[in-house]
């Protein structure tokens, strides 16, 4: 049974062997016990009828049925989470690489003070951000078509939080701006390991900044921009806090749930309206297990994608 | 020399620019708790209003203080446990060879696909059977498992910690555990604290869970105490902001004193690479 | 995955197993009816727990323990996004209060579920004719039994700026206003005067969120029935007025409840809004708060209508039935309680005797100009037209403020409901559009 090997030591009886699975030991029985339990369970719901509180009724694969054929919503939302991440992924990341490697300069002085501002929208309280964002975007009174219309740029005040794609643009740009600093945290980190001799033998080779950051930070930064992109795309399939926070809906809301016309309406909202809104649990749960096969693919994509370039 | 001086001025400039659009925002967050409620949906607010003292005193008259030592008690446990159980996991994955690694690896990424409220309800149900709904255990231990800190580490050992190391550390006959605490842990030291910010963060501001597993008040940690400081038909957003606001000291002294560890984590490799 | 070896299929067999058990345990939840509700008044003791987000209840249901009945403590407990932590609290089988809330906009759902005591029943029984009569249909299940009181009943009408009102109809009296304003076609004829003597300044509303409010309430047809939509019926002709309104420019275009909106209570620019019971206390003094005597409130054109409310009821689960409805009771069900409901909560009694005493509500209010709001919305109460709570009715007033970003965006009222009747269909498939 026991074939474990490690890097350095012998094929067989090898001393080693139950060491991986010592320090694997804790994450897994966490995670079985209170993250893979009640998902499998949820699985088990995904397949009734249920509102939380009459009995559950089995009812096989109705909920996919529905799902897959005969409510657009569903398609609607991969959509639209799509759109969003397209508009903000890519800016995301290369901005957050830009931002750490001038943070990484060794010209930067107050190098601390800029980290923490970077960071702060990613602790900028959600609700306080929902409300600057509305109020800078409304229609009537906001500041940016205040100020668009000052400096002449547009005749009428545009209905930014009320039509489609000017609200996709805003999520976008809320998204971009909250994470590109937590971004650029990790990314940082992860030059803070490059070896400075290799920036100082490129200088004395004669490399530019320019050289030295495609040539030696990127390749050596791989590893960490795998986890950034892979982990942003799992995340940005995911999104949910910035859209919510804009179109919330509810009896107070100023703007329907999901936006005009379910415009930001993202596969977790849509999940999260169904099961905790209208308490349809069973189709909440389908909704759930159909949105995971999406982004597990998705997911698997980008990592194929980045850890082939990995391999070099 | 002159170069050099144009190049950090410029540097400064963009940098400061950048550092506009996030101070601007989280200034004005500030100032949005020192305003009466209904007086913050006018437009946008420059300079500090009168109504701080009231808004102070709405949040006393809750049991704030109780609240704040919940979220806090509790972030820091899921911090430091979260932050060993990973780099464990991550330095199982990165150094080791052993049946099925790839298969858990990627299993641990899949799960990370998982919505986090998927399983709620039957969590919550689980908990119930355990016995220890309406305590904190619920929102200490299941975070622990982070397959997001189990991948960063894995890839972060795996960009920074040679191998040689442990191998010669081997040689010197340390024990594994001790060759994980004391030789591989110093190399991932930025990784940690970036990491480690962050799971602060996310507990401190976890909201769903807290609020289906906790029924007492005295149990409430700060979202969730702050979130009933409204009636019906009116939020008294002015007073949670500035609850919230309150909220995010213990992050930013976090940051201020670990981003220290970013540089020293930098010599650490420095010196031994 | 390859071909699992010995280890794997235990895994996996262990793995389903545990996950049968799982499953089987949570099928078999206990229904336990635990508690009686029988006892007499000086026999009920113990702790109520209520899950609530209103403090003044918190302060009266001191009151209660304090002064009335040291027998019996409240447990408040402070809960937002009630209807989440109470249906997961529900569905896992967990500790739920003792009293529930339900608010208007998940109330269809909730009394539609089989959770609630009935109250007509003994030992509580209720006396229907005890009740304000358009409070009734909202506070009953399906079935047409009772499962909750009202704790702040919201009969609505039109709250409008006076010194507005004075300047472009001449009057500030409601009675007067009343008598100018006999129909909705009257009220699009003198909002044209309006914009063409203000020159486009000043609206009649400042949304057409808050138009629908009032038309798409007055009306007793039910969004739903036999699992047919009705939306085309109820809602068709108030949309077709409030396009009407768009179209002649004498409804301004902002969002309800955005910071625009909110800020336009103080801008007299706008001469009406919506106003439930609730709303100079919630809405418009917090908006204006130097409007001391700004405002007035009149019946309008087409009727009262109900806007918002919360009952209390008692879930059959509740481990302490008997002392939660002595709570209950004393707090919206008697006319001790509704002193204090009255006086710090600022609402009117669902109790119908409490409106003998002619003078019970008679405080001048200083926003309205001395107008006694709460004896005149006890007036609106009954004018009030209710629409039967339906199980689906947060989902269709979701896909309702769709169909309102509709019509503020330029959409025909025939594209506005066609687009809610979509929206709903496609969340609950049940349901048919006609």
């Amino acid at each position: 049974m026991n074939t474990v090997k490690t890097t350095t030591g012998p094929r067989k009886r090898n001393p080693l062997a139950k060491y991986p699975y010592l320090f694997l030991a804790p994450f897994l029985v966490i995670f079985f016990i209170f993250q893979f339990l009640p998902i499998v369970f949820t699985l088990g719901i995904s397949f009734t009828r249920w509102d939380g509180i009459n009995p559950m009724k089995f009812i096989g694969l109705e909920n996919y049925r529905r799902l897959i054929f005969s409510d657009t919503r569903f398609f609607l939302t991969i959509f639209n989470t799509f759109v969003i991440l397209l508009f903000s992924l890519p800016f995301t990341v290369v901005f957050s690489l830009v931002i750490s490697h001038l943070m990484n300069s060794r010209y930067l002085r107050f190098k601390r003070v800029f980290e923490l501002t970077n960071f702060l929208p990613y602790i900028t309280t959600p609700v306080a951000i929902g409300l600057l964002w509305s109020i800078l975007f409304d229609w009537k009174y906001g500041t940016v078509n205040k100020v668009l219309v000052s400096l002449g740029l547009i005749q009428d005040p545009m209905n930014w939080l009320g039509m489609s794609s000017f609200a996709r643009i805003v999520v976008s740009l809320i998204v971009i701006w909250k994470n590109y600093g937590y971004l650029s945290i990790l990314l940082l980190a992860g030059m803070s390991t490059i070896p400075p001799e290799l920036y100082e033998a490129a200088t004395v080779d004669g490399a530019n900044s320019r050289q030295t950051f495609f040539h030696i930070t990127i390749p050596q930064l791989r590893p960490i921009l795998v986890f950034v992109v892979v982990t942003s795309v799992i995340s940005g399939l995911q999104l949910f806090d910035e859209p919510f926070m804009l179109f919330k809906g509810g009896p107070t809301g100023a703007q329907p749930y999901g936006g005009p016309g379910l415009s930001c309406l993202t596969m977790v909202m849509n999940f999260y309206d169904a099961a905790f809104q209208y308490f349809d649990m069973g189709y909440g749960a389908s909704i759930a297990y159909g949105m995971f096969v999406v982004i597990a693919f998705f997911s698997f994509l980008s990592l194929k994608f980045s850890m082939r370039s990995e391999k070099k | 020399m002159k170069n050099t001086r144009i190049m950090r001025v410029l540097l400064i400039s963009f940098l400061t620019l950048v550092s506009l659009t996030t101070i601007v925002p989280f200034y004005i967050m500030l100032i949005m708790g020192t305003y009466y409620s209904n007086d913050l949906f006018r437009g946008i607010i420059a300079v500090p209003g009168t109504y701080l003292v009231e808004n102070m005193k709405t949040i006393l008259a809750s049991d704030f203080f109780r609240f704040y030592f919940n979220s806090f008690y509790i972030a820091c446990s899921v911090t430091v446990l979260a932050l060993l159980v990973s780099a464990m996991s991550g330095y199982a994955f990165s150094i080791y060879t052993f049946r099925l690694k790839k298969a858990v690896f990627n299993f641990v990424l899949a799960t990370m696909m998982i919505p986090t409220q998927l399983g709620l309800i039957a969590f919550v149900w689980e908990m119930k059977e355990l016995g220890i709904l309406n305590t904190h255990l619920p929102l200490i231990i299941p975070p622990v498992a982070s397959a997001f800190g189990v991948f960063w580490l894995t890839q972060y050992f795996n960009g920074s910690l040679p191998r040689e190391v442990i191998e010669s550390a081997r040689i010197d006959g340390a024990g594994e555990f001790r060759t994980f605490f004391q030789i591989a842990l110093p190399f991932v030291k930025p990784a940690l604290t970036s990491l480690g910010l962050l799971f602060f963060l996310w507990t401190w501001n976890n909201y769903l869970t807290p609020l289906v597993v906790v029924s007492k008040e005295s149990l409430y940690t700060v979202p969730l105490g702050i979130n009933v400081l409204s009636q019906l038909y009116r939020t008294d957003y002015g007073a949670q902001i500035l609850g919230l606001s309150i909220g995010t000291i213990p992050i930013i002294v976090l940051f201020v004193v670990f981003s220290r560890s970013f540089i020293s984590g930098l010599t650490a490799v420095a010196v031994k690479g | 995955m390859r071909s699992l070896n010995k280890g794997g299929r235990i895994v996996v067999a262990l793995t389903l197993a545990v996950f049968l058990v799982v499953l089987a345990a949570g099928c078999s939840k206990s229904s336990g009816n635990s508690g009686t509700a029988a006892g007499k008044a000086d026999e009920v003791k113990g702790t109520v727990t209520v899950w609530g987000w209103d403090d003044n209840w918190k302060k009266i249901f001191d009151v209660y323990s304090e002064k009335v009945n040291p027998n019996i403590k409240v447990d408040y407990v402070p809960v937002n996004d009630y209807a989440k932590k109470f249906v997961t609290a529900l569905a896992s089988g967990t500790d739920i209060p003792d009293m529930g809330w339900m608010e208007m906009g998940s109330r269809g759902k909730f009394v539609a579920m089989d959770v609630w005591e009935k109250l007509e029943d003994s030992p509580y029984s209720v006396n229907k004719s005890d009740m304000l009569p358009f409070l009734v249909p909202l506070c009953t299940n399906p079935e047409g039994k009772i499962v909750g009181i009202e704790c702040g009943p919201s009969p609505s009408g039109l709250a409008y700026r006076r010194d507005l009102a004075k300047q472009y109809f001449g009057t500030d009296d409601p009675a007067q206003l009343e008598k100018i304003f006999t129909s909705w076609d009257v009220f699009i004829e003198k909002g044209v005067q309006v914009k063409q003597k203000s020159g486009g300044s000043v609206y009649m509303f400042a949304s057409i969120g808050d138009a629908v409010q009032v038309l798409g309430y007055q009306n007793t047809t039910p969004f739903v029935e036999n699992n047919s939509l009705k939306i085309k019926d109820t809602l068709l002709g108030p949309f077709k007025t409030v396009q009407a309104m768009r179209d002649k420019g004498i409804v301004d275009k902002l969002d309800q409840w955005s910071p625009a909106w909110n800020a336009s209570f103080s801008s007299a620019k706008y001469i009406f809004y919506p106003c439930a019971s609730w709303s100079p206390m919630y809405m418009i003094e917090p908006n204006d708060k130097d409007g001391k005597g700004h405002w007035g409130l009149m019946l309008p054109p087409g009727g009262a209508f109900n806007w918002g409310g919360t009952i209390f009821g008692i879930p059959k689960a509740a481990k302490n039935k008997a002392a939660s409805w002595k709570v209950l009771q004393w707090s919206v069900w008697s006319v001790d309680g509704a002193k204090y409901q009255r006086d710090m909560h600022g609402s009117m009694s669902a109790y119908k005797p409490v409106y003998q005493d002619a003078s019970f509500y008679a405080k001048p209010d200083e926003y309205f100009a001395g107008q006694p709001l709460l004896q005149i919305f006890s007036g609106l109460a009954e004018k009030t037209q209710v629409r039967p709570l339906n199980k689906y009715d947060d989902v269709v007033s979701d896909a309702i403020s769709l169909g309102i970003k509709g019509l503020t965006t330029g959409a025909s009222a025939s594209d506005a409901v066609k687009a809610i009747e979509a929206e709903i269909t496609r969340k609950i498939p049940d349901l048919k559009a006609k």
